[in-house]
């Protein structure tokens, strides 16, 4: 997922934590709940949770829609029931698997993996007291295929389902929108609901052992066919979950109240413990970190759902009042720079690039050791089998190259390329640290006599600049997150030519050969050491420049408590690199 | 003919002894009477000062060896701190006024390159902001009916647009021309659209100022005189009726280049301004907002620099309009 529209991300960052990965992909499981250590129901219901944010609007709350991480972290506890659903724990471990949501357990899957059977739980009803039926589920994953009208979600059900391709390379089935020249029976093939409504069956066009986290994405969630608006849906959606939505004003707020046809009986998962859940908008971010801060009247029982800000991690990590409401942890992101390789075709030149940029001042810029770690490579060390050291500043590129860069490296691949460095435009979102990257990148390159022309885009455009071929410069400011445990959502997303975020524009057959295979992989660990070569190998061909290993800083107000914490403390949900919504509860 | 010299109303005491009586010109009269007011010549000091500054800021940065553009990440601490100096900014013998966070650069090198920017844009966008309001000011007022209505109808438009939004919402498109249409990049399109847009926007003030007086003036009796001997308008306009116009027009420019330099301030802030790495007051000012309660001293000093010249701008039109015609704003 993309750092900007904030896409998905699911992993375990948490330092210590080792991962269980045959837990990812088997069949069966239980389905218990997440609520863990700490007080649940009783003496904490009730109270209003206040979230801040400088963002406008969600940017999604379609949950077919919905890309970014903390949002579906958000909507997947008050408002969408998942199929599956990460545990609610600040154990990195156990928030890495799965517990059955609207499923009453982690699904089972035959056929070497191609075929995968969920089974709905009884009497989850939707908050106008109608039940929720396979019918639904199959309705919502019906949507994705609309990609005209229902856009900007993951697209993993087009590239999973087994549903024929047109010569185009689209989808024979176009959603449920469509009348005309639509391939509906296909779909209804692909995914199947039992007679009595309540089991629903996906058939992929590839074995996939890890299916079952797929479908934690919102993407897979159900919507009634009645109630969908199509593009409207975004502005409020139908709720099967403890809220649900009374007023979504874009600068403004997002009201969620209680949705009263839901039971609890139902759903062990959410402790839903809040009466109301706002969020206000638009506020400027270094007045929500002084709210924060201050932590005075309504603000005592507020989260702020962005990081703080550079300039306040001074101030609350230095002082000891601030312990018991700050998270510094690991988030699920890599900062990377794209290199776009129809602009920059000529191998030495992108490791020039790669050799010449001064990493060290750029972690500096962002915060030193609270912006993460320097990286080698577009795989975070979280994703515990898939990550190996690349050797990228060791010896890929011919030398040892330190993290403030090697300007005179950077000449020597130069002269070897045998052709003269283009001009390298740089886009990037503005902002005021990345516009002081922005400057750090211009002089670092300048020391190896790369001229770097710098092109800041406002925010929000970012990404529809970045992703136009027509439009997209030579490098590009850009962050990824997996989509669930498994560099499947890393690796051929970046650097495939039919992945979601191909900012290189990358595209080697044998590289896509391997990918793919590794992708079909049941054998976690051999699939594990292929992602390693391949990540490798990436970087061995310099189409990114990996930039950190992030972190994130939060803080959250001195009434705001979460049910799986420690002693109630909030903490960082690792699968999202998020709040953990579901749990959070305010003291009284 | 020659005058009778008035006496002095301040000033020397009467041991001069000219030795020719010989008549001075209003300017020289000004000039004089500025000469007494100490508030003026010390704003006057502080902005000559600063435009040498300015215009010699290379000079200055290779005898001081200051380099704005130099990043000095290892005076940088967690947090995006400088690692020493009083209140975190980084004040050393190396970097007398500190060094800015997350980067290291050194603060008063980029004040003195920035001042360059700052008062370019500010020179330049008071000029020509003053150059199309007095000529539409002028022919306005005196031409009168419809010409005066339509120039009337046309500034009220101006005036009454939402000027920020509009600025922030078209900057990428008029930029965007900019680079394609005049092959203007980075910076430089940005320095021209700024001064275009200051001057866009700014002139219906000083054109309604300007109308005001034209229309009283028109009714003089020297116009009439004038206008009786036969000569042009083009003539009336600048040799009769211009001259007059002087006092309000200079004191206005001086009241209108710090409001540029803090406009520029604005935008920069709002991001639609000059583009890194180079540095300007507005933009340093910008970029300390939020390190301001770790690091105040990084807001104080690029503040205070331009607190001072605005101040030293407002004082000085305050002493011209003063030194130029001592009966205005007297009732």
């Amino acid at each position: 997922m993309d750092k900007a529209k904030i896409g998905l991300r699911c992993g375990a960052l948490a330092s210590a934590a080792v991962l269980a990965l045959t837990a990812c992909g088997s069949s069966g499981g239980g389905g218990g709940s997440g609520s863990g250590s700490g007080a649940s129901g009783g003496n904490n219901k009730g109270g209003t949770l206040t979230i801040l944010t400088q963002a406008e609007q969600m940017a999604h709350i379609d949950p077919q829609r919905d890309y970014v991480g903390e949002d579906m972290a958000f909507t997947s506890g008050y408002l969408v029931r998942t199929l599956t659903a990460y545990q609610l724990s600040k154990d990195g471990t156990k928030s890495g698997q799965l517990v059955g949501d609207l499923a009453t357990d982690t699904g089972k899957a035959s056929d070497g993996g191609k075929t995968w059977t969920f089974t709905l739980r009884d009497g989850v009803k939707w908050q106008d007291g109608t039940g929720v039926t396979c019918a639904d589920v199959k309705y919502g994953v019906s949507r994705t295929f609309a990609q005209s009208v229902i856009t900007d979600g993951p697209t993993y059900a087009i590239q999973l389902l087994d549903i024929p391709k047109a010569a185009d390379g689209t989808s024979t089935y176009k959603g449920p929108y469509e009348t005309a020249k639509n391939d509906t029976a296909a779909y209804d093939k692909a995914v199947g609901c039992s007679s009595d409504n309540k089991t629903i069956t996906f058939h992929l066009n590839r074995p996939a052992g890890d299916f079952n986290y797929t479908v934690t994405l919102t993407a897979f969630a159900a919507v009634p066919k009645s109630k969908d608006t199509g593009e409207k849906y975004d502005d409020k959606i139908f709720s099967d979950g403890p809220y649900m939505v009374t007023e979504n004003t874009k600068g403004q707020q997002l009201v969620l109240d209680r949705n009263p046809n839901w039971s609890a009986a139902t759903d062990s998962y959410r402790p839903a413990l809040p009466d109301k859940i706002v969020m206000k908008f638009s506020l400027q971010t270094s007045v929500i970190d002084q709210r924060m801060e201050a932590d005075a009247g309504a603000d005592k029982s507020a989260i702020s759902r962005d990081a703080l800000d550079t300039p306040s991690l001074t101030t609350v990590f230095n002082d000891q009042r601030f312990a018991s409401r700050r998270i510094n942890e690991y988030d699920p992101y890599v900062y990377y720079l794209a290199i776009n390789t129809t602009k920059v075709p000529n191998l030495k030149h992108r490791q020039a690039i790669m050799a010449a940029m001064d990493r060290a001042q750029i972690l500096t810029i962002y915060g030193g050791s609270y912006a993460g770690d320097v990286a080698d490579g577009v795989v975070k060390p979280n994703l515990k089998a898939d990550y190996a050291p690349t050797g990228l500043w060791d010896t890929l590129l011919g030398a040892k190259v330190p993290d403030s860069g090697d300007p005179e490296l950077a000449k020597k691949l130069i002269a070897e390329s045998g052709a003269p460095m283009p001009t390298i435009t740089y886009d990037y979102g503005q902002g005021p640290a990345e516009d002081k990257e922005a400057a750090s990148i211009q002089a670092s390159l300048a020391k190896a006599g790369i001229t770097v022309k710098i092109n800041p885009i406002p925010r929000g455009q970012r990404n529809s600049v970045e992703m136009n071929p027509a439009t997209e410069g030579s490098l590009e400011w850009t962050a990824w997150a997996p989509d669930w445990l498994n560099a499947s959502t890393v690796i051929p997303e970046m650097f495939t030519p039919s992945g979601g975020w191909p900012l290189s524009r990358a595209n080697d057959k044998a590289f896509n050969d391997k990918a793919a295979a590794a992708k079909a992989e049941l054998d976690r660990a051999k699939q594990g050491t292929m992602w390693q070569e391949l990540s490798k190998e990436a970087m061995a061909n310099a189409w990114a420049v990996p930039l950190r290993f992030s972190r994130t800083q939060r803080l959250a107000g001195s009434k705001v408590g979460a049910v799986s914490g420690i002693n109630g403390q909030v903490y960082l949900w690792a699968p999202y690199g998020s709040w953990s919504y579901a749990d959070l509860y305010v003291k009284k | 003919m020659t005058i009778v010299p008035q006496a002095e109303e301040h000033g020397t005491a009467g041991t001069h002894e000219p030795k020719t009586i010989a008549g001075r010109s209003p300017a020289q009269l000004a000039w004089s009477r500025l000469r007494c007011d100490k508030v003026g010549m010390v704003s006057l000091m502080v902005i000559i000062v600063v435009t040498v500054i300015a215009v010699g800021a290379p000079l200055i940065a290779h005898v001081f060896g200051l380099q704005p553009n130099a990043f000095h990440d290892e005076l940088i601490g967690d947090g995006a701190l400088p690692k020493f100096g009083p209140l975190n900014s980084g004040i050393s013998l190396a970097h007398p006024l500190g060094i800015e966070p997350s980067t290291g650069r050194d603060i008063m090198a980029r004040l003195l390159y920035g001042s360059r920017v700052s008062l370019l844009i500010a020179s330049l966008g008071t000029v020509f902001t003053v150059a199309i309001g007095v000529t539409v000011g002028l022919i306005a007022g005196y031409s009168g009916g419809r010409v005066d209505a339509l120039f009337g109808r046309l500034m009220d438009l101006i005036l009454s647009f939402p000027q920020l939004i509009l600025l922030i919402a078209l900057s990428p498109i008029l930029i965007q021309v900019l680079n394609d249409r005049f092959g203007l990049e980075g910076n430089s399109a940005r320095v021209t659209f700024l001064i275009l847009v200051f001057a866009v926007f700014g002139w219906p003030y000083i054109a309604r100022i300007v109308r005001g007086q034209v229309l009283s003036l028109r009714e003089r009796e020297f116009v009439e005189a004038a206008v009786s001997t036969g000569a042009s308008t083009r003539r009336i306009l600048v040799h009769e009726i211009l001259p007059n116009l002087w006092v309000p027009i200079i004191v206005y420019a001086t009241l209108l280049l710090p409001g540029y330099i803090a406009a520029e301030a604005a935008l920069s802030f709002l991001g639609v301004g000059v583009i890194e790495p180079t540095a300007t007051w507005g933009k340093m000012l910008s970029d300390s907002v939020t390190f301001y309660q770790v690091d105040p001293l990084y807001l104080f000093i690029p503040g205070t620099s331009l607190f001072i010249v605005v101040l030293a701008f407002n004082l000085l039109g305050d002493s011209m309009r003063d030194a130029l015609d001592p009966r205005a704003g007297r009732a």
